[in-house]
């Protein structure tokens, strides 16, 4: 097996088995893992990895809903139902503590629901500020980090300095540095790193250690740039929405000669693309980097910029088009949808529309989809 | 040179057998579709209406939602593309396609040389479908296609709900035992799937000259409530069933020239 597929295969088995990779970083330290909702836990990763233990993204999977009926209506959307489906079955059970910010109106009454499910695994909401840009929100969001921090200590024993926050800071820093890094390289060889693999060195962020992670990045970084580079002769996406994923989407676009050349995924780049600027004060660094942060649904954002952002990223990235996967009942999303459509429309790129569950059984209609938009583009 | 277009739908499969991309020869529509024995029945009688053997058949290209399992073409292009080129060989002018088939209902923009600009899909559900409107015949007794006239009679609109088919079901059988004629009760049933549509219209635009395809649209009850709702005349395109498999024997011709004219260059 060549460098570069050995890489990516170690990067595809962490986000195929994040439970393997907890226990074995467990194992490994003896440390803890503490289980990170969507979308807004960086801030609270850094804090984690400043106590010892191990931030784990939990962003669903694809599993049968069963138990979190119970707790949650119709209308919630298929991420949430997962995570407290894989709560109730004990699939967390490595976790020993959760992070759950509030991030939208679903996620508010989910650190109620997993402490009345998991009573003996704490939960640490994260209050996130509506008025995130002024000076009483973002002093407001370093006393709430340095709450967060207060209950992590508890769990993992032991105290944050702020030395010890600023250097993982430093080391989160590096990796949204690495991960933006590759996600450019990516583009010159969309022949090696298509859509699956992209989202599978992506998703391991969120389960492996990230110096680990940052370690592989530099090694596939490196293989990349030994290569030479591809002439891609099919067309180009920029993606945006929550997430990517079932997996079958993702091959479905190699199927259609659909190459991602770049995206707006909350489990994505708006994960990397905003470094914590230096600083003194390492809580009010973490708070200022919420303040500066744009481009989401789920915080708020007078002047709707997303599709501004996303509109740079075709003409950076000389995309031919635009998929919103829109995840099912997700209403900040939604509500961001008529924004970006005009913003595309005005500017002439073509865009499609995909609705998209974590429990699909059947995406046929996805296919057709996809399969007429790529077949739209080849006759532009 | 001859080329065919296989349409497998949900519902109805069709086959048109072209001749030098401009001569139907054969249109065929079985109503039966994807994993039925529907294809094979379809490109059989084409082949005998048209007096044809298969092997004359320069190209077969594929589309509907059974494209992806048929084993017996050259290539297969998302019923989308293939609508889209039917209809704008049909009727040049026009620009959106509202499309009502076995389960699927989608709104196609085309630009002035017939390409896709824009579409949308209904969702995972048959409201607004052909198989909501099968529904609801059953529960009436009558079959799918005696609605248009049953429609006619109406004097009064029952408002049917056009958001989910076990609803309307529900309802339409509520509505029966409240005493309600059922003439007027199909004349709910037709705006139901014409509302639904019209959502779906809404998200692309609708600019003329509208037209439909799909089984849906022999069935005037429905083409009439939509006009309503939409508040523009639509053109009922001739063989509405077939357009997809005539933009698909179409491709295949295209194909044949462009590929004839490379090795000529």
């Amino acid at each position: 097996m060549d460098t570069i597929k050995q890489i990516l295969s170690q990067f595809e088995y962490a986000a195929h088995h994040p439970g393997q990779v907890v226990r074995e970083w467990k194992k490994e330290t003896g440390c803890k893992a503490i289980g990170c909702l969507p979308i807004h836990s960086s801030g609270a990763e850094e804090l984690i990895h400043a106590a010892g233990m191990l931030p784990v993204g939990l962003w669903g999977g694809q599993t049968t809903i069963s138990k979190a009926s119970e707790y949650l209506q119709a209308f919630c959307c298929s991420i949430m139902k997962a995570v407290m489906e894989f709560a109730l079955q004990g699939v967390y059970k490595n976790l020993d503590g959760y992070i759950s910010p509030n991030t939208c109106d679903t996620m508010r009454c989910i650190p109620l629901l997993l402490r009345e499910t998991n009573p003996e695994v704490p939960v640490i909401g994260l209050v996130l500020p509506d008025n995130r840009k002024i000076n009483p929100g973002i002093e407001y969001l370093a006393e709430e980090f340095k709450a967060v921090g207060a209950s992590l200590s508890e769990i993992a024993g032991k105290e944050i300095t702020d030395e010890a926050l600023q250097n993982s800071i430093a080391v989160f820093n590096q990796h949204k540095t690495l991960m933006h890094q590759f996600l450019i390289l990516a583009n010159d060889h969309l022949d090696i790193i298509t859509p699956y693999y992209r989202h599978m060195v992506v998703k391991s962020s969120f389960f492996m250690p990230r110096e680990k992670h940052s370690q592989l990045l530099n090694e596939l970084i490196t293989a990349l740039q030994a290569k030479p580079v591809h002439q891609w002769s099919g067309k180009k996406v920029v993606v945006t929405g929550i997430m990517m994923e079932p997996y079958s989407i993702l091959n479905m676009l190699s199927d259609f000669n659909l190459a991602v050349v770049g995206d707006d995924l909350a489990q994505g780049s708006r994960q990397f693309r905003n470094l914590v600027a230096e600083g003194d004060e390492p809580y009010m660094r973490l708070a200022q980097r919420f303040a500066d942060f744009e481009g989401c649904a789920t915080v708020h954002d007078p002047v709707k910029l997303r599709g501004t952002i996303i509109k740079d990223l075709v003409k950076e990235n000389k995309a031919d088009g635009v998929i919103v996967m829109m995840m099912k009942f997700c209403d900040p999303e939604e509500y961001d949808y008529p924004y970006i459509k005009t913003d595309l429309e005005e500017s002439h790129i073509p865009l499609l529309h995909v609705e998209i569950e974590q429990q699909m059984d059947s995406v046929e209609q996805i296919r057709t989809r996809l399969q007429a938009f790529s077949e739209m583009l080849k006759d532009k | 040179m001859l080329t065919m277009g296989v349409d497998i739908g949900s519902a109805s499969s069709k086959v048109v057998i072209l001749r030098d991309g401009a001569e139907i020869l054969a249109g065929v529509a079985v109503p039966v579709g994807t994993g039925t024995t529907g294809p094979a029945r379809a490109l059989q009688q084409a082949l005998e209406i048209a007096k044809v053997e298969r092997d004359e058949i320069s190209k077969v290209v594929v589309t509907g939602y059974g494209r992806m399992t048929y084993e017996g073409a050259d290539e297969q292009v998302s019923e989308i593309t293939c609508h889209a080129k039917g209809v704008h060989h049909l009727i040049p002018s026009a620009r959106t396609i509202i499309d009502i088939g076995g389960q699927d209902a989608k709104v196609i923009k085309l630009d002035e040389q017939g390409y896709v600009s824009n579409f949308v899909m209904n969702e995972k559900c048959a409201a607004g479908t052909g198989r909501f409107l099968e529904v609801m015949a059953r529960v009436l007794e009558v079959h799918v296609s005696e609605l248009e006239v049953l429609g006619d009679k109406a004097n009064n609109v029952v408002p049917i709900s056009s958001t989910c088919t076990v609803f309307a079901e529900s309802e339409v059988i509520s509505q029966l035992a409240a005493g309600q004629k059922s003439s007027d009760v199909v004349a709910g049933i037709h705006q139901s799937v014409a509302r639904r549509v019209a959502g779906l219209a809404g998200r692309v635009g609708i600019t003329p000259t509208v037209v439909i395809t799909g089984g849906v649209a022999q069935n005037a009850g429905v083409v009439k409530a939509l006009e309503k709702e939409l508040k523009i005349p639509i053109t009922v395109a001739p063989r509405s069933q077939l357009t997809g498999a005539l933009g698909a024997a179409l491709i295949a011709f295209e194909s044949l020239v462009k590929a004839s004219n490379k090795t000529v260059g």
